[in-house]
This record gives C-alpha cells, structure tokens and sequence, in this order.
C-alpha cells in the first residue's frame, strides 16, 4: 500500500515507517512543523491537501486522532488510519469520530468500549508494540553504564504543568472537593472513580471557574471533561510525586525527565534522554524500571511497559487492568498494589537479582513474540486493506 | 459458674441471660439505667461493687465494652469478658483496654486485628450470633402474614442524626472533601478507605471545626475518630437513602422505621417494630430482607444478618469483607456488589421463590449449627475459663 504517514514532533513515527517499509509497503511522512500538535494552519492544510492530492496515497496514517485530518480525507475520499495510544483523546469526541474514512486502532479496551457503544464504526482494539530488532540492536559501553546505570529508575513526566494548577481563584469547596477525589482515588488500583464521582452541583461549581473552552465540533459530557482534562492529571501529578518520594526515601532513584524536580529531593536527577537510542540504555542498565500509568488511561498498557519489556529491562509497574491479560505477574513483570506493597517489591527485587533477570528475560520473551510492531502494523495494514 | 450479668439501657439481654441459665450457669444481672451509659455513676458500680462481694462471680460479662466496668474488675481481680458487636466501640480506647482482667471478644476483624496488634493478651474474634432456639417458637399467623409479607423490607435507621449533620458552618473546603469522598466511597461495596484518604492539613481543619486542640494523639488516632464518628455515619446516611431509593425504582419497598421517610418518597413507611417478636416476624414473612451494613464498621457482620438468618428469613446484604469466611454467598445468603448488582439480585430473587426458600433455609441450618447465641456463650465461658 501507498501510505502517507502523519508526523508530529510530539510522537516521533520513523521507526513505524521503516517496519511499515520493510513490509513492503511505500511510505511517505508528512511532518506537521508546528508547535501546538492540535491546532492547525491553514498553511498546512493545504500542504495536506495537495500532498493527498499529488502523492494518492490508498491511506493516511497517524498516531492518536486528529479531527481536522480525518475531515481532511473524507474530502479527498482517503481512508484516514489511526493508531490511538493516548487516553483521553479529547479530539475522538468530534462528531468526525464517524466520517466514513476512519479506521480506529484503540490501545485501551475502555476507550474501545467506550466508543463501541456510541457506535463509532470501523474500530479495533489493538494494544501497541515494540521493534524488538531495534531494541537487541543497541550496545552498551562503560561510559553507558556510568551515565544511566541506577537502582531504580523513572523515565518520564512529572505532570508539574497541569490545567488544574493553572487555574485562579477556585473557591474553598471546590478545592476540598478535588483534594478528596485525588486522596480517594490515591487509594484504589486499576479502578478510576474520579468521572463517575462529580456531582452536578461540583460541576457547576467549577465551570465558574476553570474556563474551559473546546472547539465547536467536540461533544464531551462535562464531567467527562473535568475529570480528564483537570483532575486526572492532577491526580497523576500528586500519585508520581508521592510514588517516587516513598522510593527516593528508600534505595536510589534516577529520575531522567525534564521537569523540575525540586519536590523529590532525594532523587538523582537525571536530565531527559531520547526516546531512540537514550532510553533503551537507562532500561537496559537500571535493576528496577517503574512504570507509572497516566490516570487518564483506564485500563490499557501504556507505550512505557512496553519500551521497558521489549529493551530487556525489569519492569515494575502499577497494577493495570489489561496488564493481566498478556503478561504473568512475578513471572514476566512485576505489579504493585499500593505504597507499602510498592517499598516490599523494590526492596526485595534488589536483592534477588537472579530473580529480576529471568523475569526480565521471560518479559522480553513475551512482547518479541507477542508485541512485536511489524505484527501489530501487519494487522493494521491486513484490516485496512481486507475491509474494500 | 457464676457470672454477673451487666445490663445496659438499650440493648435487650433477655436472649444471652435466658441462654446463660439454660446452660446451667447461675447469673445475676445488674443493671445500669442511666441516660449517659458510658458515665461513671457512683450508684451503679456501688451496686456492681456489691453484688460481686456477695456473689462471688467467676467472672463479669457484658455486651459492649465499659471501661469503669473494667477498671473495677481490675481493681477486685476478677475477670471481665466483653463480647464487643459494634464499631466503634466507646470507651476500648481508654487505658482500661489494657487492663489484665479483660477477655474482650470483637465481632469485626480489623477492631481484633488492632488490638492484637497492640500486644494485649485476650482478645478474640468472634462474629456475632442469634438465640436460634426462641426464633424458632415465634410463629407467624395468616393474620401476621397479611400484615408484613412484602417484596424487600428494611428494618432499620436512616441515620439523619449523625455528628457530621450536627456541624455548624462546616467550612467550604471541608464540605468539598467530604461530599468527594462520598462519592467515590460509594463506588465501592466491602471496602472502606474514608479514614485512610484524610490528609494531615484536612485533619487540622477538622480539629479546629470540633474543638480539638490537643496534640498528644498522633495523626492516626484523629484520622480514625473523624471517620468513624463523623464521615462513616454520614456515608452510611447518604448510603442508605441512595440504595433504598433506587429499590424503590424496580420493587416494593417497605422500611420499618420511626423517622420521617421525606427522603425515601416512594417507599412504603410503616413505623418501627417491637424487636424482641415482632421484628422477627417481618424477617419471616418477607421475600427479601435488606441489610446495609453501617460504613463504620470495617470486617464484620452486623447482628442484623444474624436476627434474619437465625429467623428463617432471605438475607441480600451489601458485600461485606470477611463474610466469606462465615457464610458460603448464593447458597446461605446474597450479597450485593453495586447498586446495578442490586437490582439484578433482586429482580432474580423475587421471581425464584424456591431458590430464594432454599437459600434462607441452607443460612438458617448454618447459623442454628456454627452461629447461635448458645454456642458462641459456650465458647466465651471456655475462653475465659481457659487462662
């Protein structure tokens, strides 16, 4: 197939276009040089236009769902192709969601569920991949071990600048009511309660305030938006901060990120290392890799357990419910219930290194046969085509 | 052996006494009718004092624990059993609770749990029980049947009159975090975390609202008072009203109490029963007998899964941790998980009465077995016995 492949700075697609390559497909990217990754110039828009246009490509293909693409294709009668690895999308919500072009690849099983019921058709539930022959491919030098070698390492965000933080003046009982959410929230695994408990007098309450404006064309319940837009952020900020205090308190922790990380005083601080050939390095090299699930995500594998898996390294994340589904705790990766169950783990992990590398290597076995991009790609591309 | 009884004011003890004596023992009962129960009242411990000098108790029982009842066996070295059915317990956290004259018997798991935890020697779990053999005298007539059959009854408090309702000018900020954590608390059935969800700077806040300003006690020991007295009941309150409301959507419901029902509109109100007899009348007649076990109370099953079972009756109560342990779910009773679980429960129920029959029977014969007031009297006077 002739495949025009979206770009943005903010997911980098290379490696995509060279596993979709090396499936025999012809792929030409279109890199979209702007800051802002939703909005759009009319600048651009052209280009994209005459790019489907003189290119003709039989499907434009994208990480996560732009609404201003897919209307795009349906002009120029172009399927437009998604792989979604981002939860909450607040772009899905555009009454685009049903243009005839669309085929939706959703990673997370509730969002899948999700957008069944409202009868969103042509969409498939795809958990994401790694390019293990990429991964196998890195070496590693004495001057690697020095620079990402640590007990415990944590690659990612800190969430320091999040919308609710941003917003002025909130009045006491909003902020109780926010406070209480996140604490409670703090307090349950693989269950998201923060959308289902806002009242509709809290609601009311914090429209006042947290101006928040969408595009015309996105239909969003308001408390779906509150709490995806606003609190389940905050709530990963709170959960990430606490999470690596309680660990930088008891072994080393090596944060790699470019967020200031003056509340978490006792971790090294590391700055951020690319996604290609940087971070592999840190999982290769760190005895106990975290994973934090985003709170946004319902139930799905975020793309980090993953890269953590597929570089060989051992992972312990937070309990998600679709973990279960493809990996054995204690066998292929290690899941944490709460806090106290957190400090036993690292604790006993880092001194039973034996254990940590069959694990590891059980894992890594596991997403090369199972997980693999070019198979996840081939199914991609497989439906696409199979559904003319 | 010879114990002495203590009777309180507002707890029925004719059931434990009747079994106590039928088991051989000799009992002598003393009584506190006070208004303020858990008072020191010179009146009543002069007449404990008295009745233990003439006589001459192997050991003291009451239901729930006193804490001056303790410290007064303490004093005359005389053992205290307390059979302890609800949480919180008043009083179990004075110094008296380490008292070496204590047998204290918890019917919730995590209350024993604690004070294990604590080190002191004679603590037990044990859940609590029915008087199976006088439940089984009572009997309902036609005319008993006309006047309580119903599809799904409850028996039971609404808890309006709660310590959190009683706050004047609660602060915005804590209004907000209370109703938040409602809301997400009653997401979940079985599993309570309102005390473990309460930041320091919350509990400052809420000191100062009370009138709290000792800092002895460790941020702990505040968490679990302000949820146990303030927020469970008030998350019991908001509770009951939302399940009895969203029954009252699907089926019949009748709710025995002697409130005013404004909030339950649709229900059918019938005032209070008398709870020696007529209480277990309505378990008998009715299809399906509700509980909702209070939020306060962590790992234990409520005496009133056992006045329904240990009267022949279908019980369909909230999941609650532990019941398992004791009760084997969809053979001897029917637990719910969520409000839709509720509804698909009782939709179920109603329409298989030969399942819902077999079901109160199999919870009947397990209670009459493993659970009846005589047996677990039996196994508090071993205990006790015992060391």
């Amino acid at each position: 197939m002739k495949i025009l492949f979206y770009e943005h700075k903010t997911f980098p697609v290379q490696e995509y276009a060279q596993v979709l390559m090396s499936l025999g497909h012809e792929v030409k990217i279109l890199e979209k040089d702007e800051k802002d990754a939703n909005l759009f110039t009319d600048t651009f828009k052209t280009l994209f236009t005459r790019t489907l246009q003189e290119y003709r490509p039989d499907c434009v293909l994208c990480i996560n769902y732009l609404s201003v693409l897919s209307d795009m294709c349906q002009n120029e009668n172009v399927k437009y192709v998604c792989w979604v690895v981002d939860s909450p999308l607040l772009q899905m919500y555009s009454t685009s969601i049903y243009n005839k072009c669309n085929y939706l690849f959703i990673f997370d099983e509730a969002q899948y569920n999700e957008f069944e019921a409202k009868e969103v058709q042509r969409i498939y539930y795809l958990p994401l991949s790694v390019n293990t022959n990429r991964l196998d491919a890195i070496t590693l030098n004495e001057a690697d071990a020095d620079r990402y070698a640590s007990d415990v390492s944590f690659v990612g965000r800190l969430y320091n600048n999040n919308r609710y933080d941003s917003i002025k003046g909130l009045p006491a009982y909003v902020r109780g009511f926010v406070d209480g959410l996140i604490m409670a929230q703090l307090k349950v695994t693989g269950f998201n309660l923060v959308e289902r408990s806002l009242t509709p007098y809290f609601v009311s309450q914090f429209e006042r305030y947290g101006a928040f404006h969408t595009a015309d064309d996105i239909d969003i319940p308001k408390e779906k938006l509150i709490a995806h837009e606003f609190i389940d952020r905050k709530c990963t900020q709170i959960d990430r901060l606490r999470t690596l205090n309680t660990i930088s308190n008891m072994c080393d922790l090596t944060i790699f990120s470019d967020d200031n990380l003056q509340a978490i005083p006792k971790a090294k601080v590391a700055g951020p290392v690319s996604y290609i050939d940087e971070m592999p390095k840190v999982f290769k090299l760190s005895k106990i890799n975290l994973s934090m699930t985003s709170k946004g995500i319902v139930t799905g594998i975020p793309l980090r357990v993953f890269d953590i898996v597929g570089a060989g390294g051992f992972l312990l994340t937070n309990y998600q419910f679709e973990l279960e589904k493809y990996f054995e705790f204690g066998k292929d990766i290690v899941v944490y219930y709460n806090m106290s169950d957190l400090e036993e783990k690292i604790k006993y992990y880092l001194e039973h290194e034996q254990e940590r590398l069959e694990i590891a290597h059980n894992g890594y076995m596991k997403v090369k046969q199972y997980h693999q991009m070019s198979d996840k790609l081939k199914y991609i591309m497989d439906t696409v085509m199979e559904s003319n | 052996m010879n114990i002495l009884l203590y009777v309180f004011r507002g707890f029925n003890m004719q059931d434990y006494y009747d079994c106590l004596v039928n088991m051989g023992n000799k009992v002598k009962l003393v009584y506190n009718n006070q208004q303020d129960i858990r008072e020191y009242n010179e009146a009543v411990y002069n007449q404990v004092d008295k009745a233990i000098e003439d006589f001459k108790p192997d050991f003291v029982l009451s239901m729930a624990y006193f804490e001056h009842l303790s410290n007064l066996c303490e004093k005359r070295r005389l053992k205290y059993a307390s059979w302890v059915f609800d949480n919180p317990m008043n009083g179990i956290y004075s110094s008296s609770a380490a008292n070496s004259c204590n047998y204290i018997f918890f019917f919730d798991k995590s209350q024993y749990n604690e004070f294990k935890g604590y080190g002191f020697k004679h603590i037990y779990y044990l859940p609590l029980s029915a008087n199976v053999e006088r439940l089984d005298k009572i009997n309902i007539c036609d005319a008993d049947l006309e006047k309580y059959s119903c599809e799904v009854s409850f028996v039971g408090r609404l808890y309006e009159n709660n310590k959190y309702n009683e706050l004047k000018k609660v602060p915005g900020y804590i209004r907000g975090y209370v109703d938040a954590l409602l809301e997400a608390q009653l997401n979940f059935v079985g599993y309570n975390f309102i005390g473990d969800a309460l930041t320091n700077s919350f509990v400052e806040m809420f000191k100062e609202l009370i009138g709290i300003s000792d800092k002895e006690a460790g941020y702990a020991v505040y968490r679990r008072l302000i949820d146990k007295y303030y927020l469970s009941t008030k998350c019991t309150e908001v509770e009951r009203k939302r399940v009895l409301n969203d029954i009252t959507a699907y089926a019949n419901l009748t709710i025995y109490s002697d409130v005013s029902l404004e909030s339950i509109p649709n229900a059918i109100k019938k005032s209070a029963v008398e709870p020696y007899e007529e209480m277990y009348k309505v378990f008998k007649a009715t299809k399906i007998n509700l509980n909702i076990t209070l939020k306060s109370i962590t790992e234990g099953l409520p005496l009133r899964i056992f006045d329904i079972m240990g009267a022949g009756g279908f019980v369909l109560t909230n999941y609650q941790a532990g019941i398992e342990e004791w009760f084997d779910i969809g053979k001897e009773l029917e637990v719910y998980y969520s409000l839709e679980d509720l509804k698909d429960k009782i939709g179920y129920y109603l329409n298989n009465e030969a399942e819902r029959k077999k079901i109160a029977y199999n919870g009947y014969k397990k209670v009459s077995q493993y659970h009846s007031t005589k047996h677990k009297l039996k196994y508090i006077i071993d205990e006790v016995g015992r060391g």
